[in-house]
């Protein structure tokens, strides 16, 4: 058979041999009832049609004066956290109360805005005729447009109300510009495949704005086992909290690449624990992102409010997750009774290794995070890679006071053997470590 | 139950109707997906992708016996579409097993034939996949991806002989 042909047989055979993995009506299942408030990117926007409504100003020269004028927006209980509730309550934000009544008869109505150093947050309800609601995705999409710049949707909470004639929903942007003031929302909804999209402007009363609580510089590094974390800064407003760090810099990923030792190549904002304390006790995590600019690898956690007697403030690195060497290789029989294997101090439980087919599959289990990055099976003395990993399976067991997840899966390695040693070279593993960085508030 | 009963009660919204209806072709859904996206998790992804949009215009299908070639064209697109923004983001989810970095290299090196294939444009690439790792006939293949059937036929053509230009081999009139 010459090369030309091989290209073909070599695709048609793996396409022949895929079976179709058990999980998969389960998950077209859940597709579909997970459907009710899909999220989907933005599509392509047809007809723009622009509603000019006559921008009221509300004059205060302080917050408390605003809760005086502004209103307690109504309605949002559900979806707002303990923070929000609270600053809802003293009316810490600004009303707006402007609509735009869509071509589907849709209503979007932008009852108010809350602003602070991190966030701008609208709070907006989407009304429909009865029972519409269920056609569809209609979760209107987000933008702000203001004089230099676009803002886009960070993140969005939303609840239909049990008649499904109503949406609630809570959406984060990025917080605009000092100088922004006129704003546009532009709010599009897909209906039966056709984009219909509107705007709202609005005027930022920057009076309402609530600024930060603290602000730090913090410039500081978790070195564990030669991975760092660098705490770049941390930067709390009225709403949330927000740490932002990177994992190496540009320079170090420059001599991690050259060196070849990617100790944290794997790095996602999974694999490091940072909990951030105050006054001794936690502070809810709300989020987190991670991006890889010139900066380097850079990451953001969000954390709730600080509370308003702060005086203690700690970052704690609880565990992380990187990549080591092992170079070790254990024998392995056909059955379900071999010894649990024990790498660099963790257990990996073999559950189970059989044969199907002609290929050789080894079920095995270990604590959420433990990941065998570069294994082999040797079958007698031969090295075969792994062709794919199976039924992954995650279950959470009680273990005295706090839970773990145990990952199962079983690992396919084409092919059999007589003689079968697992061959494992690299490995991921979460690592405690629990190291405190006290940040000085004065 | 038959494939028009079926059909009717998927239309009426019955999402198991739907969901019995794409697995009762399961293999060849997911094969098609496997296809464009080259691992498990993206394949069903895209599926998942998929049944999502079939149960949201289902209504709108007029003919019936077309069901399954439009629900691949569906399938297609999504793979597509999954696959413009895979270039614009590098996932951060979960490890997977075997994920260290030469590992990569070596599984590119033990099909080192793929570098042939990176000759080809996207398109010949797709309709020479359907055609030889599926078995799809041109027919099929002009239905799914919802060119005329000149189309494919001289991508398969164009295709076929860019590769034999790569590979040195013998060419085959496979037309």
């Amino acid at each position: 058979m010459n090369k030309f042909e091989e290209l073909f047989e070599e695709g048609k055979a793996n396409v022949e041999r895929l079976s179709v993995p058990d999980e998969l009506e389960i998950r077209l299942r859940s597709a579909l009832t997970s459907r009710r408030a899909p999220r989907r990117p933005l599509e392509r926007w047809k007809v723009s049609i622009a509603v000019i409504l006559v921008a009221f100003s509300l004059i205060a020269y302080n917050y408390d004066a605003l809760a005086y004028y502004g209103k307690q927006l109504l309605g949002y209980d559900q979806i707002m956290n303990g923070t929000l509730k609270q600053l809802n309550t003293l009316g810490k934000g600004q009303s707006i109360g402007k609509s735009y009544t869509f071509k589907n008869g849709f209503t979007l109505t932008l009852d108010g805005v809350m602003l602070d150093s991190n966030q701008l947050l609208l709070f907006s309800t989407l009304k429909a005729p009865a029972g519409e609601l269920e056609h569809g995705d209609m979760t209107p999409m987000m933008t702000i447009k203001g004089l230099f710049g676009e803002y886009m949707e960070n993140n969005s909470t939303g609840q239909i109300s049990a008649d499904n004639t109503e949406i609630k929903s809570v959406t984060s942007f990025a917080p605009p510009k000092f100088f922004e003031k006129n704003l546009t929302l532009t709010v599009s909804i897909t209906d039966k495949g056709t984009t219909d999209r509107g705007n709202i402007t609005f005027t930022l009363n920057r009076n309402t704005a609530m600024g930060y609580t603290l602000k730090k510089n913090i410039n500081e590094t978790f070195n564990v086992d030669g991975n760092k974390i660098h705490i770049d800064s941390l930067l709390a407003s009225p709403t949330k909290t927000v740490i932002e760090g990177s994992v190496m810099n540009i320079l170090e990923l420059a001599e991690a690449k050259l060196s070849g030792e990617e100790h944290l190549k794997h790095i996602s904002l999974n694999s490091f624990d940072l909990r951030l304390y105050a006054n001794d006790k936690e502070v809810a995590i709300q989020g987190g992102g991670m991006g890889t600019n010139f900066h380097g690898i850079t990451f953001n956690e969000d954390y709730d409010a600080l509370p308003t007697d702060l005086q203690k403030l700690e970052i704690k690195l609880v565990s992380l997750g990187a990549d080591h060497q092992v170079n070790k290789s254990f024998n392995l029989k056909i059955g379900s009774d071999n010894s649990a294997l024990n790498i660099l101090g963790q257990t990996i439980e073999i559950k189970k290794v059989y044969t199907s087919g002609g290929d050789t599959y080894i079920t095995l289990s270990s604590e959420d995070g433990v990941v065998l990055t570069k294994v082999y099976l040797l079958m007698d003395g031969k090295q075969v890679s792994l062709n794919d990993t199976q039924n992954d399976r995650y279950d959470k067991i009680m273990e005295g006071k706090s839970d773990k997840v145990i990952h199962t899966r079983t690992l396919h390695f084409p092919g059999t053997g007589q003689n079968l040693e697992l061959d494992v070279q690299r490995m991921t593993y979460v690592k405690t470590y629990n190291e405190v960085l006290n940040i000085p508030l004065k | 139950m038959d494939l028009e009963e079926q059909l009717k009660r998927a239309k009426a919204g019955d999402q198991e109707a739907l969901v019995q209806l794409v697995m009762a072709k399961k293999e060849e859904f997911y094969r098609l997906a496997y296809v464009y996206m080259g691992n498990k998790e993206d394949a069903l992804d895209a599926m998942e992708d998929m049944i999502v949009l079939l149960f949201e215009n289902i209504r709108r299908l007029k003919n019936e016996a077309s069901f399954y070639s439009w629900s691949k064209t569906i399938l297609v697109n999504c793979c597509h579409k999954m696959l413009r923004k895979q270039k614009k983001v590098i996932a951060m989810e979960k490890v997977p097993e075997g994920s260290y970095q030469d590992v990569f290299s070596e599984k590119e090196e033990q099909i080192s034939l793929k570098k042939h294939w990176a000759k080809l444009s996207e398109g010949q690439r797709e309709v020479l996949k359907l055609r030889f790792y599926l078995d799809l006939d041109y027919e099929s293949i002009a239905q799914i991806l919802n060119i005329p059937l000149g189309t494919v036929k001289s991508r398969i053509h164009t295709g076929l002989r860019l590769l034999q230009r790569s590979i040195g081999g013998e060419w085959v009139e496979q037309i």
